[in-house]
């Protein structure tokens, strides 16, 4: 009885059995076999497998059932290099062959050797990743060409920014000479040209900047030079240096220094660089005749923190996530003059390179504060 | 631990090298290409200094193909290589350059390598049983991959090792792997009588 069920659930069963006593002849074939081969058990049993599948004389599956009979060998034969071992078929209707991995197993019973042949159809879960691998094949093309393009469109425009730069940085020099009257009077009419097209020069030539410096920091070339330095000087520095460009904007700059020296490890170019940047966004999106502060002090864990504050419209919340992302700019400001959009991503790579943080506070219609902070060096050091 | 006299340890080389040529030849066929296998060196360890005859693998991330052998013989043959190299050797053989990750196998991947292991260890296996007069039967191979420790059943503890080092050739790579057979002492025992019994046969 119990013989009888273990035949009957192995006849039954959704995988393809075949047995085969030690003459390779078949003596069980179940009816997945019988489907997937579309030949009844009553035409195979008693046959050997070479005589019903003359295909896999000399093949490994022959290799295989001699290795299980003689020599108790169990053996894997993986649809990688044995797709259609046996002639099976998916369907049928029709013809399309059936994607198989086999296993071989010797079993001894009453002293006689037989081969158990288990056969799993693989066509869904094979073509399933043939069909990821030329996806991700696809995708892998598409990175290299994009990342090819990338690299195409940086050195081009690497390269076009510095041509440009050499040219622009001679017209705005001589721009600067006529308006500093080295030629004589300028006209009260051309006047006013020349002062457009200098200031114009002057902003693409910032833009350009931005540009090479962006191409500088993502190739890892830009170099910085430490040394210890006091950010009340700096600071202050800074401000004057900048205070025409708070009058062009109609506001003025308030420095706030700290009573006690505020010693960091700066690069004192980048971090001025950095300054400037957030004092001239700080005056473009102020209301006018405001001030905007410039306040330092010393916070938690001995880091200094550098703020700049404005009174203006104001950063809206759609805009606060990636305000440090490159080409991100306010859209509506009330400031005619717009930048590169790479301003504040220079900064944060310049503050991250000095293992420093930068961030910002915005109320709407209010106040806007930009700050960074630095860790403080002892003056010992 | 367990030493072989010089002639025990030629002819037990000697046998597996003829069970690995037969492999190495079962393989060309399969890809088309040369395959060379050779175990140049093979030593006994226990299973607590097994990492220190595991030269030249880092037992951190290795790829194994397992499968155990019972009848006169009792243990289980593991195949061992770099877990980036087993990736190597399927992508050479099944002359695949693209996979779907590059730090992981695929079941597909999973299934051409365990096939290779099965081919190589019952390959070793056959050459002792048919050449020592043993009966041995072998169960499928089973795939995995991580540490050494993680590739170790609890029972693997009280085992005596015989490491093979294989070296693999396709094409211009050379890729280096390991064989062991882990096997309780009176296995070894046994074997080690029959390799004298063969070599006692062999007509001088």
């Amino acid at each position: 009885m119990h013989e009888q069920l273990l035949t009957k659930i192995a006849l039954n069963t959704d995988i393809g059995i075949i047995v085969l006593n030690s003459e390779k002849t078949i003596v069980l074939w179940n009816k997945w076999i019988e489907k997937t081969s579309r030949r009844a058990s009553t035409e195979t049993i008693g046959k050997s497998l070479s005589k019903v599948f003359p295909e896999t004389i000399g093949s490994r599956l022959d290799q295989a059932i001699s290795g299980a009979i003689n020599s108790g060998n169990s053996a894997l034969l993986s649809s990688a290099w044995n797709l259609h071992t046996l002639p099976l078929f998916k369907t049928e209707s029709t013809d399309t062959r059936l994607m198989q991995s086999l296993m071989i197993k010797p079993i001894s019973f009453d002293g006689e050797s037989y081969c158990l042949l288990e056969v799993f159809d693989v066509t869904n879960s094979n073509n399933r990743e043939a069909l990821l691998r030329e996806k991700t094949s696809e995708s892998v093309h598409a990175l290299n060409a994009a990342e090819t393009a990338s690299k195409t469109k940086t050195e081009y425009v690497s390269t076009v920014s510095h041509e440009l730069r050499t040219p622009l940085t001679s017209i705005t020099g001589a721009l600067g000479l006529i308006l500093g009257g080295v030629v004589g009077e300028i006209p009260e009419k051309a006047r006013g040209l020349i002062e457009v097209a200098n200031y114009n020069t002057t902003r693409l030539l910032s833009i350009i900047n931005d540009l090479l410096d962006i191409e500088k920091i993502e190739a890892g070339k830009m170099e910085f030079i430490f040394s210890q330095v006091d950010l009340n000087q700096l600071c202050s520095q800074v401000v004057e240096h900048n205070q025409n460009y708070a009058q062009s904007h109609n506001v003025r700059f308030e420095c706030h220094l700290n009573k006690r020296p505020m010693l960091v490890s700066a690069d004192t170019h980048r971090i001025s660089q950095v300054l400037a940047n957030l004092l001239s966004n700080a005056a473009k999106f102020s209301f006018a005749d405001h001030a905007v502060t410039v306040t330092l002090n010393e916070i938690a864990n001995k880091h200094c923190r550098v703020a700049i504050q404005n009174h203006g419209n104001g950063i809206p919340e759609s805009y606060q996530e990636t305000l440090f992302e490159k080409f991100t700019q306010v859209q509506g400001n009330q400031s005619a003059s717009k930048g590169s959009g790479l301003g504040l991503n220079i900064c944060r790579a310049i503050i991250n390179k000095h293992d420093g943080n930068i961030g910002f506070h915005s109320i709407l219609h209010d106040t806007t504060t930009f700050f960074f902070d630095l860790k403080l060096v002892d003056s010992a050091n | 631990m367990i030493t072989l006299n010089e002639l025990q340890h030629d002819t037990l080389t000697e046998i597996i090298n003829i069970g690995m040529g037969s492999a190495a030849a079962a393989m060309s066929i399969m890809v088309r290409d040369e395959v060379n296998i050779s175990v140049p060196d093979i030593s006994f360890s226990s299973i607590d200094t097994i990492q220190d005859n595991l030269s030249g693998l880092d037992t951190n991330e290795l790829a194994s193909v397992r499968q155990g052998f019972d009848g006169e013989l009792m243990g289980d043959a593991m195949l061992l290589f770099q877990g980036d190299k087993s990736l190597e050797i399927v992508r050479l053989l099944l002359s695949n350059t693209m996979t779907i990750d590059n730090n992981d196998f695929s079941d597909f991947e999973q299934e051409a390598l365990s096939e290779i292991g099965n081919i190589i260890l019952n390959a070793g296996l056959s050459a002792i049983a048919n050449t020592l007069k043993f009966t041995v039967n072998s169960s499928l191979p089973i795939y995995k991959q991580g540490n050494l420790n993680k590739l170790m059943a609890p029972s693997d503890q009280t085992q005596t090792v015989l490491i093979l080092r294989v070296d693999l050739s396709l094409e211009t790579k050379q890729i280096k792997g390991y064989v062991i057979y882990l096997m309780d002492i009176q296995s070894i025992d046994l074997l080690i009588e029959h390799i004298d019994r063969y070599i006692n046969s062999i007509p001088s």
